[in-house]
């Protein structure tokens, strides 16, 4: 694994994106965070680099209530991308919801390494990047 | 006169009414217990055997053969030698001499105390048919091949509110109102002999009334042969009645079931979106505030202090929408009174008449099919903002946005709709969304979601409906039913 991972966060609340973006850079947990505002943009740029797996994300965070594509949406298009994409790509959602419908939901996703409730703490964001 | 009398089961009686002498034969002595001449044949002796009930007609029959000729032949009891009375027929001839006077009369004496007895046996079971009938709880009728009434039970006649008797009455003649269709049923029992019944049948009455009947006709008989028809009728109308309002109760009730579930949906994600929008800046202050802990430069500060007013901003928004959102929830019986669309159009427009102008819009309406609702004023200026403000919102950046009101009246509904030839929206994968709470289809820094669900609930509040039809890129129609109430 590089050690310099890409991380891509897809959520719609921008203090949220820069927040986190602030709190990885400073930690030094990546040298590349993307912003995506809702999961048709996320899925649209994964489509566009799945064959340049250097351009693809090491983790992504991604939001469930989002405009336009939310998350679940975008989890049923990245499930059938997944096995064309050449990387391995861990998949953490990052939701103020704390409804157990919304978290049994995602534990029956295997493309969805764990559910996070926000806000994410510098802690959580450490355990992530030591799982890589 | 013995002679007379062999092989046959008749007594012979002679009466010399002027010698006053009277003989019987032996048989007439037979016929009432008695050997030859045990007891003496004579005219008082035989008014002495008569039945007091009997005596005067026997009397009167005597008299009127005597003076006019009328034929001698009456039925009578007489007292055997046993003491019992025994039926009889007594008939007889009288002759006349010159001036006309009787002056000898003969007849006969017949045993007819079986045929007594069968008559009366039939008589007491026709009158306990007859009772039977008649106090049956139940409307039964019968009635001979030319369909007159020969019994009827006094259900049947409660049951068809008729008055007084029947008996002998033509079944067409009081029920004018029975069709071919029946007289045809009537037909197959009386010629073919068939067992017909129907366990629910219309019968409309001559007044108009309706009448459910369950009913049974069968022929009946008199030597073999079909001699009439026999009806069973039960009237069932406040049973169909009752099962009637019980499936309308029914249905009603499904409708409420369907209403209390969609409502039930709507509290769903009124609970869901509550505790996002609550969630989401309440995480982001605290995330704020781990940043600038974990990394108190200058700069940290700055962004966090801006950033977490903007979220108290948000939480205020949303805590306000909130608080709407109850009100129309507690205020379904808001008082509604009669409003101009115009007006309400008009106010609106200059209420946001700075959006409107920086847009460019052009704004167009015709209310001449209905140009009032009935429905409460600030639901009406809530309904018709959210309206224009979202086809505004939306707007196409390609051409100056163009939004049209109609109405239309109907006689439950009034209607009002609101074309725009913006954005639009794709049905097909927001369809079910659309006005849910805070669902937005489009990259807007404006679209908190919030305005079409609130629409939604203040007029399905108010029993009215809203619907939206949209093609992307070329526009939307939203449609908005309301109740007419007076």
């Amino acid at each position: 694994m590089t050690n310099t991972p890409k991380v891509a966060l897809v959520d719609d609340d921008i203090i949220y994106r820069i927040t986190t973006k602030k709190l990885i850079e400073h930690k030094q947990l990546a040298n590349e965070v993307m912003f995506f505002s809702d999961g048709e943009e996320a899925i649209d740029f994964l489509r566009l680099k799945q064959n340049t797996p250097t351009d693809l994300p090491d983790i992504i965070l991604l939001d469930i209530n989002m405009p336009v594509m939310d998350g679940w949406d975008f989890l049923e298009e990245y499930i059938l991308l997944k096995p064309k994409i050449g990387k391995s790509i861990m998949l953490y959602i990052v939701s103020s919801s704390v409804s157990k419908e919304d978290i049994i939901r995602s534990k029956k996703i295997s493309a969805v390494t764990d559910y996070i409730v926000k806000p994410i703490t510098d802690e959580d964001l450490a355990t992530l990047f030591e799982s890589i | 006169m013995q002679l007379l009398e062999l092989g046959s089961n008749m007594g012979i009686w002679d009466w010399d009414l002027e010698r006053e002498i009277k003989w019987w034969s032996d048989r007439f002595y037979a016929l009432l217990g008695y050997q030859p001449g045990e007891i003496t044949a004579s005219y008082d002796t035989f008014m002495g055997l008569i039945h007091p009930e009997d005596e005067k007609g026997v009397l009167m029959a005597f008299e009127s053969h005597l003076k006019n000729n009328i034929k001698f032949d009456v039925q009578l009891r007489l007292r055997r030698k046993s003491g019992k009375y025994f039926w009889y027929r007594c008939q007889g001839q009288s002759k006349k001499n010159e001036k006309g006077e009787a002056i000898r009369m003969a007849g006969s004496l017949t045993d007819i105390n079986d045929y007594k007895r069968a008559e009366y046996e039939r008589e007491v079971s026709r009158k306990n048919l007859a009772s039977f009938v008649k106090h049956a709880p139940a409307a039964v009728a019968m009635l001979d091949k030319d369909m007159d009434y020969i019994l009827v039970s006094d259900v049947w006649l409660k049951d068809y509110k008729l008055e007084g008797s029947v008996i002998g009455q033509n079944h067409y003649e009081i029920f004018p109102e029975i069709g071919d269709d029946w007289k045809e049923q009537h037909r197959l029992v009386l010629e073919e002999g068939k067992v017909l019944t129907n366990n629910k049948d219309k019968f409309i009455r001559a007044d108009g009334s309706v009448q459910y009947l369950q009913w049974e006709i069968r022929p009946w008989y008199q030597s073999d042969e079909i001699a009439g028809i026999i009806m069973l009728t039960n009237v069932i109308t406040d049973i169909v009645k009752n099962e009637e309002a019980l499936k309308k109760k029914n249905k009603q009730l499904k409708e409420l079931a369907k209403k209390l579930t969609s409502q039930n949906t709507q509290l769903e994600d009124y609970a869901y979106i509550t505790s996002h929008n609550l969630r989401s800046p309440v995480g982001n202050i605290t995330a704020l505030l781990n940043l600038y802990k974990s990394d108190p430069t200058p700069e940290n500060l700055d962004f966090a202090l801006t950033n977490i007013t903007e979220s108290a901003n948000t939480l205020n928004q949303t805590i306000d929408n909130l608080s709407e959102l109850f009100t129309i929830k507690k205020e379904i019986h808001k008082k509604r009174i009669n409003l101009n669309l115009e007006e309400i159009l008009k106010q609106t427009m200059a209420s946001i008449s700075q959006e409107i102008k920086s847009k460019k819009a052009i704004i167009e309406y015709d209310f001449s099919q209905a140009t009032h609702v009935h429905f409460p004023k600030a639901y009406l200026e809530s309904v018709m903002l959210n309206l224009l403000t979202n086809a505004l919102k939306y707007s196409s950046p390609k051409r100056k946005p163009h939004i049209v009101f109609t109405s239309k009246n109907s006689k439950k509904f009034t209607t009002l709709t609101c074309t725009d030839n913006g954005l639009g929206i794709n049905l097909e994968r927001h369809g079910e969304k659309i006005f849910g709470l805070n669902k937005t289809f489009h990259r807007n820094p404006d679209a908190r979601g919030v305005g079409l669900f609130i629409t939604k609930a203040q007029i399905e509040a108010m029993g009215g409906t809203i619907n939206v039809e949209s093609t992307v890129d070329e526009g939307s129609t939203f449609t908005v039913t309301f109740l007419n109430t007076h």
